[in-house]
């Protein structure tokens, strides 16, 4: 990858149908979210991360038991059958900080304009 | 931060969609103790216990405008069928003395509807602070990408 924002490519379709001239941007959970994990693997370990991560998102992320994040890797169904509510409640607030990461690290990319973002369907991510 | 959409705002969203109704001029972010936990029932700012007035809070909270500016992120989510707005960054400045002036600290931010009596302003959102909070002289209070999720 060689910025950050080509993990945000443009929606061309959206911004042009947008009526406030906003201007929107695709997010792929298959290309976006394994490379968001492996940022708040490195944050968790050395306590790094943009400002505003840090002060919002980082905080949850380190609430969240190890096996969340574990659970946040295995595609919805590849679940264990046996896992417990608990636990797919912790993967689906461990998803929900990937996204809300991935929409900062998003905003950062776009230069914090106002804009639209549109996330794919992909079953294997959803909470 | 974890949040809730108030059924009344969703009510209100149908209205603005199917039924014409005015969308509201302004709305507002306001800041609440943990006197009150809101639900997804809850229905008006005076339901809830709001922090104390004074040294850089205003009672109702500091003034949003419904616009692509103050309302800076729109999600359409397909993976998980669901969609979201995100607030602009919301700051309050202590000055004079601590935020809140007396009392608990905040615990609970609310985006409410306009209404000319705080206490009648139609709660849309509450979102969890996850600890009461309190900043001295000159500090400043930030609630960063408060978030808005329809199901």
């Amino acid at each position: 990858m060689a910025y950050l924002s080509d993990l945000f490519p443009p929606d061309d379709a959206r911004t042009e149908a947008d009526a406030e001239g906003r201007a929107w941007f695709t997010l792929d959970p298959d290309v976006v979210y394994p490379y968001v994990l492996a940022r708040i693997a490195e944050a968790l370990e050395t306590g790094v991360a943009p400002p505003a991560i840090r002060e919002q998102l980082l905080p949850r992320a380190r609430a969240l038991p190890e096996l969340a994040w574990a659970h946040a890797e295995t595609p919805r169904d590849e679940l264990p059958a046996t896992i417990s509510p608990e636990r797919l409640a912790d993967r689906a607030a461990a998803l929900d900080i990937v996204r809300l990461w991935a929409l900062e690290l998003q905003h950062a990319a776009c230069g914090y304009v106002s804009r639209g973002v549109h996330i794919v369907k992909r079953p294997a991510w959803r909470d | 931060m974890p949040n809730l959409a108030t059924n009344r705002a969703k009510f209100n969203l149908l209205g603005h969609r199917y039924r014409a109704v005015a969308a509201p001029a302004n709305l507002f972010v306001a800041l609440g103790t943990a006197a009150t936990t809101p639900t997804a029932d809850t229905n008006t700012m005076g339901e809830i216990t709001e922090i104390a007035a004074g040294n850089g809070y205003t009672a109702g909270g500091i003034q949003l405008t419904p616009n692509a500016t103050d309302f800076d992120t729109y999600v359409e989510d397909d993976t998980n069928d669901r969609a979201y707005v995100q607030v602009r960054d919301v700051v309050w400045t202590a000055s004079g003395g601590n935020l809140p002036a007396s009392g608990a600290g905040a615990s609970w931010a609310f985006l409410t509807g306009p209404n000319a009596t705080v206490a009648n302003r139609e709660i849309d959102a509450a979102f969890d602070l996850t600890s009461p909070r309190v900043v001295s002289d000159g500090q400043t209070l930030s609630l960063l990408n408060l978030e808005i999720r329809i199901n």
